[in-house]
């Protein structure tokens, strides 16, 4: 007989589901509960932290709780969208690892009844993980590449704590028409319930319970104890189910539609009936096995891929088993939804477990939430190291890793296919055209993980104004917020109080700019030993683009033009690319948002966008002024493309050229916009600061006050893309 | 007229084409791998994706699809047939053109922009040897192999080479003489690995795709603006 | 010198998409397959290494390369 321990719940736990069920569980209801409170599946952690990011219900169509959040575009398209994290899976065995992240979240925005349109990723590794970023790499493109939905932008980044514990982030986007939507759950008593897709296996038992919601010990990796949890991703079959989920939507004969993920059937079926204050009774002698000898608690926890539930009408059921056949997709009638709010399971005539469904979705005890932050734990130190600006110092920066282009990771993954990527890889955002509608869709992904590193706070709310500054830079209007927050063990106090600063942050940040958080991802554990990633908070941001096909043509930079920073420089060189490489190799600390400015800058971008103004923007971030500018140049085909920047006295160069303060973006405009330029920025009150202009030396040249300082692009281009992140190491042969 | 388009199982870029064809404007007529006709299409595409995972070979199991002996009939009764990345492979793996494509030699799938060439000019076809186009490549199996037993030149020829932006030629694969495809010599089949409806509208980049289609939809006789 | 075949195949109990597509296939065009899966085999030549030492380090490269043990086993044979 099972008990609390073996399926990973503590004593008192235990003792609550014996409580609960007022007997002894048997075998797979003590493998029921210990799934469904896991971590990973309840959120017990972290629940009641998060309901400080609860959106105002106008500004939202589905919030927090869902599959994935939904928002309003406009009176065509309603977007579905969610960051999703796959750390631990993808640490084991990267390429299926990663490859699952990306099935996974594709089903997650399925079962919205959206149809996926756009990936991106967000991936952390410690420095010269390389063997271990290819088979990430490698699985995202694998899978993303086959299943059809292009893989339009995303941010590779590094840092020493992400060693043992690498972050495999993935948003995935969809639409779909107002009205369409499907629920999760159902209170259609009667209705029959139908499992499609592929066939179960013994695949990633107790992943849930096991792999995600516990710290490596350095035992579990060496011995592998851990590795039968993985599963294999099926992008083929991953297709055949996505398009055939949605290809049954229209007849309306479907009520409710889960994906199968942690915990497999377990998970959906608890949902679908503990949400819906329902039961449900299955039979799993009704599911189809694809090894012999499967038990039950195999059948009910397998986390086989490229499954999802449905519920059915049984008058249609016919119908939408034959619609589902001429797919070629398997489809099984495995039980009903019943009136009793229990999850029962048979196997033939026997029930192996009857347990209320709402206290396996609800039961588990919750964490209370601590005081909740309202700022930083103090204002950060300034770093101005002693010395002047060397020449070498920008060359140096460019080529480090977090600044260098990352056009040979995206240039694997296939950012064009449904043809509607306006704008992708390589730019702030990307830009999708929806075909129909006056909107384009704008989608941003940002994880500055070294700004959280001395303060989580101050991470959360940066990483959303990098993800909100993003898709306005890119001429969108934000509508929406997902967030993927990545953390240590939370029975360690200090990564709980770091996951509380990082929510404050967040929750205080999508206040500030009024764009809602819709939901998301919580992974805990991400430690190895003592060592803790830094609370990384992956924002992903959508918003509403008024002008896609004009979109296609910003970015072009043409003699003459003006270049203008918006925001201001911020005096310290604390939490910047310039100090872990020239500096003393600290990571922090970085400067919380002064929100007045933050909305002044963005005001500013945003008007001088819907003016139709032909200019280019470019956020600045990693690397600061220097690499923005840089940037810039190197997107221009012509390779007469120049810059003439002529900077203050004050600030000092290296502050002028690489300090990383918030909201802060270069605009170049012709020259006859400049006084409608002048007109918007006054207006917002936006600070801005004339930087020189566009010219034809095919080259950046600074004039300072500490000299002159000329750059050519084929130096600038040979820094950018000196070191292929993941030169010579394709061809382990792992890809199926 | 019409051209039908094919959906094998894992089929991606279906869609895509038939929006590009609906861009000229040509009617469409989707198929499903299963089926036996071709809805009175008088050229068919067979396009782009992952049919059957490309697990075995990439093309290797559509090729046997029901659909397969209606594009043989479709040919052998005066028709064309565009095989687009995934259905350049079904091409060869079917027989329908001599060769193979292997996995590119820099073992990645490499999505980017190509010039590619007319190398020769084909019968009923209005595209001229010289003639460039820009089009998008999103393959991992892209390198062309000959087939020694059926070397280009006879029953088929080399119909488009990759170019540099200045028209030299440029390899970005490994492919054989910077084969970018493939045409039987009566130019009825046609397989190439780069893209066309992805280049279909000047904010997807650019529109030389469309002009592409254009040109082989004018050799089927179907109905153009 | 030995001559070495290393089969390596997916663990039982580990899905196998591919061969599940060609199986489908296969059935399709009218084999009654079933069970299908598949391996990959490597051939290679060891100079200066015969019999229980050419099976060790044939076990070392599976082990280290060839097969992701994670997902697979191999089996080594050795011919001199």
């Amino acid at each position: 007989m099972l008990g609390p321990d073996a399926v990973g719940l503590t004593p008192d736990e235990g003792r609550l589901v014996r409580t609960l069920l007022g007997r002894a569980p048997t075998d797979l209801e003590w493998g029921l509960f210990g799934a469904l409170w896991s971590e990973h599946c309840s959120y017990k952690s972290s629940k009641n932290v998060l309901a400080w990011l609860k959106p105002p219900p106008e500004q939202v169509v589905g919030g927090p709780g869902d599959n994935a959040g939904v928002v309003r575009l406009n009176a065509y398209w309603e977007v579905a969208f969610k960051v999703e994290s796959h750390n631990h899976p993808s640490y084991v065995e990267p390429f299926h690892g990663a490859a699952t992240g990306v099935g996974g979240i594709i089903r997650d925005v399925v079962a919205m009844g959206a149809y996926p349109v756009a990936l991106m990723d967000s991936l952390r590794f410690g420095p010269d993980a390389t063997r271990l970023q290819e088979g990430v790499v490698r699985g995202i493109g694998f899978y993303g590449n086959a299943i059809g939905v292009p893989t339009v932008g995303g941010e590779l980044s590094y840092g020493a704590p992400y060693r043992g514990n690498p972050l495999v982030n993935v948003l995935c986007v969809g639409v779909r028409r107002p009205g369409s939507g499907i629920a999760a759950n159902t209170s259609r008593t009667g209705d029959r319930i139908v499992l499609v897709g592929a066939d179960t296996g013994r695949d990633g038992i107790h992943g849930a319970s096991l792999l995600a919601s516990r710290s490596f010990a350095a035992a579990d990796t060496e011995t592998g104890t851990l590795r039968p949890a993985v599963q294999v991703g099926d992008p083929f079959t991953g297709r055949m189910v996505m398009e055939a989920m949605l290809a049954v939507l229209p007849s309306g004969h479907v009520h409710a539609m889960q994906d199968l993920g942690a915990a497999g059937l377990s998970s959906a079926l608890a949902e679908m009936a503990g949400q819906g204050g329902v039961g449900v009774d299955v039979d799993v002698d009704r599911v189809p096995r694809r090894e012999r000898g499967m038990s039950a608690y195999e059948v009910m926890l397998s986390e086989t891929q490229e499954r999802m539930l449905l519920t059915v009408s049984p008058e249609d059921l016919a119908d939408v088993l034959a619609q589902l056949a001429r797919m070629e997709v398997r489809a099984s009638d495995i039980g009903a939804v019943t009136a009793d709010g229990r999850l029962t399971v048979r196997e033939g005539g026997k029930i192996l477990a009857a347990v209320p469904a709402a206290s396996l979705t609800d039961g588990a005890p919750r964490r209370p939430a601590p005081a909740r932050p309202s700022g930083p734990r103090s204002s950060p130190a300034a770093y101005v190291p002693p010395g002047t600006f060397g020449r070498e110092e920008g060359i140096r920066v460019l080529r480090h890793p977090e600044c260098r282009s990352k056009a040979s990771v995206y240039h694997r993954y296939d950012y064009m296919v449904q043809t509607h990527t306006v704008k992708g890889p390589g730019d702030d955002g990307a830009v999708l055209h929806l075909d129909e509608g006056p909107d384009g869709l704008v989608i941003a992904v940002d994880g500055p993980g070294r700004l959280g590193a001395c303060d989580a706070y101050t991470g959360g709310a940066r990483a959303v104004l990098e993800a909100v500054t993003n898709v306005t830079a890119m001429g969108g209007h934000p509508i929406g917020l997902s967030d993927g927050l990545n953390l240590g063990s939370p029975e360690d106090d200090g990564v709980f109080r770091d996951f509380a600063a990082l929510v404050a942050g967040i929750a205080d940040a999508a206040h500030a700019l009024q764009v809602p958080v819709t939901g998301g991802n919580v992974s805990f554990y991400n430690q190895t030993g003592t060592e803790s990633v830094w609370p990384t908070a992956v924002i992903a941001a959508v918003g509403r683009h008024p002008d896609p096909e004009g979109a296609a043509d910003r970015g072009t930079l043409s003699d003459g033009m003006a270049l203008y920073r918006l925001g201001a420089p911020e005096p310290t060189l604390a939490a910047t690319v310039w100090r872990l490489e020239v500096g003393d190799g600290c990571p922090g600390p970085a400067t919380a948002p002064d929100w007045t400015r933050a909305r002044a800058v963005l005001e500013a971008l945003s008007m001088l966008h819907d003016a139709q103004v032909p200019a280019a923007t470019h956020d600045v971030s990693d690397g600061g002024l220097f690499v923005t500018l840089a940037e810039m140049l190197l997107a221009q085909v012509d390779p007469m493309t120049g810059m003439a920047v002529t900077l203050d006295p004050d600030p000092p160069v290296r502050l002028a050229l690489f300090n990383e303060g918030p909201a802060q973006v270069v605009v170049a405009v012709p020259v006859d916009s400049e006084g409608e330029l002048f007109r918007i920025v006054a207006a917002c009150g936006c600070p801005a600061r004339k930087l020189g202009e566009v010219t034809r030396s095919g080259a950046l040249t600074f004039e300072t006050c500490e000299g002159r300082f000329s750059y050519p692009r084929e130096e600038l281009r040979a820094a950018w893309t000196s070191r292929d992140p993941d030169a010579g190491l394709a061809g382990k042969g792992d890809t199926p | 007229m019409k051209v039908a388009v094919v959906t094998f199982p894992g089929s991606n870029c279906d869609r895509d084409a038939i929006k590009a064809l609906s861009r000229i404007p040509v009617e469409t007529v989707p198929v499903w791998h299963r089926e036996t006709d071709l809805g009175g299409a008088s050229a068919v595409i067979l396009p782009g994706g992952f049919a059957y995972g490309d697990y075995l070979r990439a093309g290797a199991l559509a090729a046997h699809s029901p659909v397969m002996g209606a594009v043989r009939r479709l040919v052998d009764a005066g028709g064309r047939v565009l095989g687009i990345c995934n259905g350049f492979q079904i091409l060869t793996e079917s027989g329908f053109l001599p060769g193979a494509l292997a996995m590119n030699i820099s073992r990645r799938f490499q999505c980017e922009w190509v010039q590619v060439q007319v190398e020769q000019a084909l019968p009923g076809l209005p595209f001229a040897a010289g003639e460039r186009f820009s089009l998008p490549i999103a393959n991992g199996e892209g390198r062309y192999i000959p087939d020694p037993s059926r070397p280009l030149g006879r029953d088929a020829v080399l119909f488009l080479s990759y170019r540099d932006r200045a028209g030299r030629p440029h390899n970005p694969n490994g492919s054989w003489r910077e084969l970018a495809g493939v045409a039987r010599a009566d130019g009825r089949v046609i397989g190439l690995m780069p893209h066309p409806e992805r280049a279909s509208a000047r904010w997807l980049g650019g529109e030389d795709g469309l002009r592409f289609l254009r040109l082989w939809t004018r050799g089927v006789g179907a109905s153009v603006c | 010198m030995s001559r070495m075949n290393i089969v390596v195949h997916l663990k039982e109990g580990v899905r196998d998409p591919a061969g599940e597509a060609v199986q489908h296939v296969l059935r399709d065009m009218g084999f009654p397959v079933e069970h299908l899966r598949i391996g990959r085999h490597i051939t290679l030549e060891l100079p200066g290494a015969e019999g229980e030492d050419a099976v060790r380090l044939g076990r070392e490269m599976a082990e280290h390369l060839l097969a992701n043990p994670v997902l697979e086993q191999f089996s080594v044979e050795v011919r001199s």
